[in-house]
């Protein structure tokens, strides 16, 4: 078991690097001038030969790859263009803000997608089953950008109940700023007991978490329902049942332990693809995260921050690839590829 | 004699062709019946025939034609869907109708192109690292297992955001992102086939490899591939909307659905149908591709049914 997490591990970072190399390299090679971007279209010759020697455009390609990666070690991204900022401070600040809205989204899609998928199983081929069926089908076809404009409408504009984009209303933000403790907003604001602040948050995050939870939902209902209405027809299932056990209890206790490896597994995937998700739909609720920040810099073609975002995201992604692979790997059921010798 | 000879060739090959024809149709309506016994999936089957005509169509069905390509007409800003503009019009007066129904042309071409690009891409290297295995699949599948790491929607946006973006180069990007899955699939089922007895025997009589490939193993494992590709074309459909919805494909004034709806942002308190009407054709059509695709997989793999 340790063996193979320690591989696990390695052929994680192993795909890191890839991908790292393959963004630099794409970075190069594509015709775009990070020089004359980085002076501005009005710069004389003689600031456009002071910018590449400063951002070591001069060197060789081998010794631009190596301090890439030295830099990267540092966890020196660059100086974004727009701003004129280090990127890791700009990352700093972004990357919070979205991870609560991710982690908020997934935990809430399995609470709400779990019972739904269990019930619907339990119901088969009733009229719940069939609604549960076309809605999860329904919403696993609806691009989020479209869920989250939608929602925008019914409950900002024409409701008139929720917040339409933002954090935070200016004037909470000038009369109790949150104090930051962790770095995540809305976690701060609860530990200083800012409830104003707290308050205000929530509102503004309902609709973001709503669009996000979506997908993670129909998937969890989906694969809840399909799996379990697996194991209800296996033999051990019928037995308990000839032995007169409640059939809440066989499926809450007996069934469900089956199910919930899979499930939690099919999550952890799901917090990636609701990961790249937030790059699309914050930009729409004006949420200040990572998507908001890369929605920016692609508009301005500004390289060294898309580059951070890409680098940021594909070690999230590589780390819950390798959380998915490892609960797969604690049922003993699953016997491991070189976990044995 | 010789004349007769021939004749009775010539009859022979016509009542052959027939009956080929004949099957064939019979087959076909099979397929179709099959298709129609579950109501969701014959729905899914007419909505996507209904949008290729459209598709093929779109200048002749669209009431007015320059507008949908983008003609601006600001004598009719921003009107509310009326008999004259029945899904209104935008910010530079234009039918939106039109304009969704042009999109429709835009949409389908991308996913079709982007699935050949991909699998243009993808056919040689899963035969390659099938047929051959050792040292060069070995390095063709770790490629694969880095593109597979991470989400196609990723990979779009940064390939596009370095090749610049417009339509063109988000096809390219997606493609990039999506051969992969396919080279998989492909070297999977080059395994299975290779092993067959026919491929030996090709092999004793000193056929090349090349050709083997090429005329035996390919057509016998090109079915799944066929599948899996028709099922893909609803996700293709949504990243390359997601792409230009960033800005990232599609450029103004192209009627691309993505790009519709993102335009329409600015304008949600005022227009509502700017964004619902889009927003409702793109979800239809990806629900229609995704139901179609979960009956083919019922139809054709009884085996692999979802519940």
């Amino acid at each position: 078991m340790g063996k193979f997490i320690v591989k696990r591990i390695a052929g994680g970072i192993l795909i890191l690097l890839v991908a790292f190399t393959v963004i630099f390299f794409l970075s190069r090679v594509i015709p775009s001038d990070p020089a004359q971007k980085w002076v501005g279209a009005h710069a004389t010759h003689e600031q456009k030969e002071a910018a590449i020697i400063e951002l070591g455009l001069d060197k060789p390609i081998l010794e631009q790859y190596v301090n890439y990666f030295k830099n990267l070690l540092r966890g020196n991204l660059g100086i974004s263009i727009v701003s004129h900022r280090p990127v890791s401070v700009e990352l700093k600040e972004a990357i919070p803000n979205t991870l609560e809205l991710v982690f908020i989204s997934v935990i809430l899609a399995f609470l709400v997608g779990m019972p739904i998928g269990v019930y619907s199983a339990n119901k088969e081929n009733t009229i719940f089953d069939h609604t549960g069926r076309v809605f999860s089908v329904g919403i696993l076809s609806m691009p989020t950008f479209v869920v989250a404009l939608f929602l925008q409408m019914l409950f900002s504009t024409r409701l008139g109940l929720l917040p339409l984009t933002g954090q935070m209303d200016t004037m909470t933000k000038l009369m109790s700023p949150v104090e930051s403790v962790t770095g995540f907003t809305m976690l701060d604001s609860l530990i200083t007991g800012n409830w104003v602040a707290f308050k205000d948050i929530l509102m503004h995050s309902i609709l973001p978490v709503l669009t996000l939870m979506s997908y993670p939902l129909g998937l969890t209902a989906r694969m809840t329902r399909s799996i379990l209405l697996e194991v209800l027809n296996e033999d051990y299932i019928r037995a308990e049942r000839a032995y007169g056990i409640k059939e809440r209890k066989i499926i809450w206790i007996y069934s469900i332990k089956n199910v919930i490896g899979t499930v939690i597994t099919v999550l952890a995937l799901s917090t990636g693809y609701t990961l790249v998700n937030t790059f699309v739909i914050e930009s729409i609720f004006s949420w200040p995260g990572v998507g908001n920040y890369i929605g920016r810099s692609v508009v301005n073609l500004d390289y060294p921050a898309i580059i951070g975002v890409t680098l940021f995201a594909a070690i999230a992604y590589v780390i819950l690839n390798m959380i998915a692979d490892i609960i797969i790997a604690l049922d003993p059921r699953v016997r491991v590829v070189g976990g044995e010798d | 004699m010789v004349e007769d000879k021939k004749n009775i060739i010539k009859n022979n090959s016509k009542m052959f062709l027939a009956i080929k024809l004949k099957n064939k149709y019979n087959s076909l309506k099979t397929f179709l019946k099959l298709l129609f016994t579950n109501k969701l999936t014959g729905f899914a089957f007419i909505v996507i025939s209904a949008l290729i005509i459209i598709a093929i169509f779109a200048s002749i069905l669209a009431p007015y034609p320059e507008q949908g390509l983008g003609k601006v007409n600001l004598d009719e800003v921003f009107q509310s869907p009326n008999a004259k503009h029945i899904f209104g019009t935008d910010e530079l007066g234009r039918d939106i109708f039109s304009r969704l129904l042009y999109g429709a042309r835009i949409s389908l071409s991308i996913s079709v192109i982007t699935i050949v690009i991909a699998l243009i891409i993808a056919i040689p290297l899963g035969l390659i690292s099938g047929y051959y295995g050792g040292f060069v699949d070995e390095i063709i599948m770790r490629i694969t297992d880095v593109f597979l790491s991470f989400p196609p929607l990723l990979i779009a946006i940064v390939i596009t955001s370095f090749l610049g973006p417009s339509l063109r180069n988000a096809v390219i990007a997606i493609a990039i992102a999506w051969w992969p899955s396919y080279a998989r699939l492909i070297r999977a089922q080059v395994i299975s086939v290779k092993q067959k007895p026919f491929i030996s025997a090709s092999k004793c009589i000193g056929t090349s490899d090349f050709k083997i490939m090429l005329t035996h193993i390919l057509p016998n494992s090109i079915a799944p591939i066929i599948i899996q590709a028709s099922m893909d074309m609803g996700s293709v459909i949504l990243t390359a909307a997601s792409l230009s919805f960033i800005g990232l494909g599609a450029q103004a004034p192209e009627p691309e659905w993505g790009l519709i709806i993102s335009t329409s942002r600015k304008f949600i308190m005022d227009a509502w149908w700017y964004t619902v009407f889009p927003g409702l054709v793109i979800f239809i059509t990806v629900l229609s591709f995704n139901l179609l695709g979960d009956g083919l997989r019922e139809v054709l793999d009884p085996k692999t049914r979802v519940r």
